[in-house]
């Protein structure tokens, strides 16, 4: 079949078809259901993230908390807090800017833009992920060292390490989980554009 | 700081704020954002999610519609990164449930009863998205500047994919009849 024929057939099916108009209340319904969706959407996601925050950070605040209460241990547990307070606002804003593109841009641009947020959401996670769990491994240490630098100290050191190395490598595979198609999926995108 | 345009907001005692002008345009284009749904969403479900996903988006770029650009090229450079992110995003979440009592859209049935006409849909299905972005602006009849400009790539570059194109739509027409 020959384009403008194609055209033709095209033209004639576009005229054809006689959609109902949107009145506005079915308009502002689905607007006001996707909005809502939207917030679910992130809301969903950043307390899914927490669920692997707060356990440890509860215990971390129990631990220390347990050894005495000092002004400098009050001021580490609040700091902790703190530190994850800012892991939620960070995760919160990264996923607002994924959905938050402006699409009224060409498709190159767009497409260019989200390859960078995803980049930027993705490293925000891994760090918060990685930074979150060297935090309180630095912590325990610290913790134990104060306690006297034996066996155990060294044990800790050991044992942090590599809980610092599984969180890099569980970080990674789990940010990649998580955005890895996405991306792969955008670049393809991207690819196909610049293709001549 | 973040270009991203404010989101208008629905408030219950204000109302729809842009809702003369942009249902106005909204149901001027209507056919056009079915066919872009039709294209990149086969299943009904799916259909019925990206349309309403592209009128919300709609509605969100709509502050940012400038008057001095082609309502034309604005809707579907909306509604086309919608069809291409959209569906990603939903790889990445679970499936919307609709809503009870939320209105589905009223689509035109896809052309089922006309075997050429189901045949070239599905041609025009197995391209690659970004050829069926582009043959979709080409089939509605715009220039290949404005098509370039929706697309963010050069006229000669619109003219050269487009006669590869042919050659592969024509192949394709071929092995779905």
């Amino acid at each position: 079949m020959d384009l403008e024929q194609l055209k033709g057939r095209w033209r004639r099916e576009a005229g054809g078809e006689m959609p109902v108009p949107l009145d506005a209340g079915t308009v502002s319904q689905w607007i006001d259901a996707r909005a809502k969706g939207v917030n679910r959407e992130v809301r969903r996601r950043l307390q899914r993230e927490m669920a692997t925050y707060i356990p440890m950070l509860l215990a971390l605040s129990v631990m220390m908390l347990m050894q005495g209460l000092s002004m400098p241990r009050v001021l580490v547990v609040a700091g902790l807090n703190l530190s994850v307070g800012a892991i939620v606002a960070t995760l919160w804003y990264s996923e607002r800017r994924l959905t938050r593109l402006p699409l009224d841009r060409s498709m190159h641009q767009v497409l260019e833009e989200l390859l960078v947020r995803v980049d930027a959401a993705s490293r925000a996670y891994e760090v918060a992920y990685v930074g979150f769990f060297a935090a309180a491994m630095v912590l325990v240490g610290v913790t134990t060292w104060r306690a006297g630098a034996g066996v155990w100290f060294v044990a800790v050191i050991i044992a942090g390490a590599l809980v610092v190395l599984w969180a890099r490598l569980s970080g990674r595979a789990y940010v990649d989980r998580m955005f890895g198609r996405y991306r792969a999926e955008l670049t393809d995108s991207l690819r196909q554009l610049d293709r001549v | 700081m973040d270009d991203v345009p404010p989101d208008p907001v629905w408030h219950p005692a204000q109302g729809f704020k842009f809702e003369e002008p942009f249902l106005a345009l909204l149901n001027a284009h209507l056919g056009l954002i079915h066919r872009i749904a039709r294209t990149y969403a086969t299943q009904s479900m799916d259909r019925q999610d990206l349309f309403q996903e592209m009128v919300y988006q709609l509605w969100r770029s709509y502050p940012s519609y400038r008057r001095e650009s082609s309502p034309i090229t604005w809707l579907y450079r909306v509604a086309l990164n919608t069809a291409l992110t959209a569906a990603r995003r939903r790889a990445r979440r679970p499936r919307l449930v609709p809503l009870a009592g939320t209105p589905e859209p009223a689509a035109p049935p896809p052309p089922a009863d006309d075997p050429e006409a189901a045949s070239l849909h599905r041609a025009i299905g197995r391209l690659e998205e970004i050829e069926r972005a582009l043959l979709m602006c080409y089939l509605d009849d715009l220039s290949y500047a404005r098509i370039g400009e929706i697309l963010g790539i050069s006229e000669s570059n619109v003219g050269v994919r487009l006669t590869r194109i042919k050659a592969k739509l024509r192949g394709l027409v071929g092995e779905t009849e």
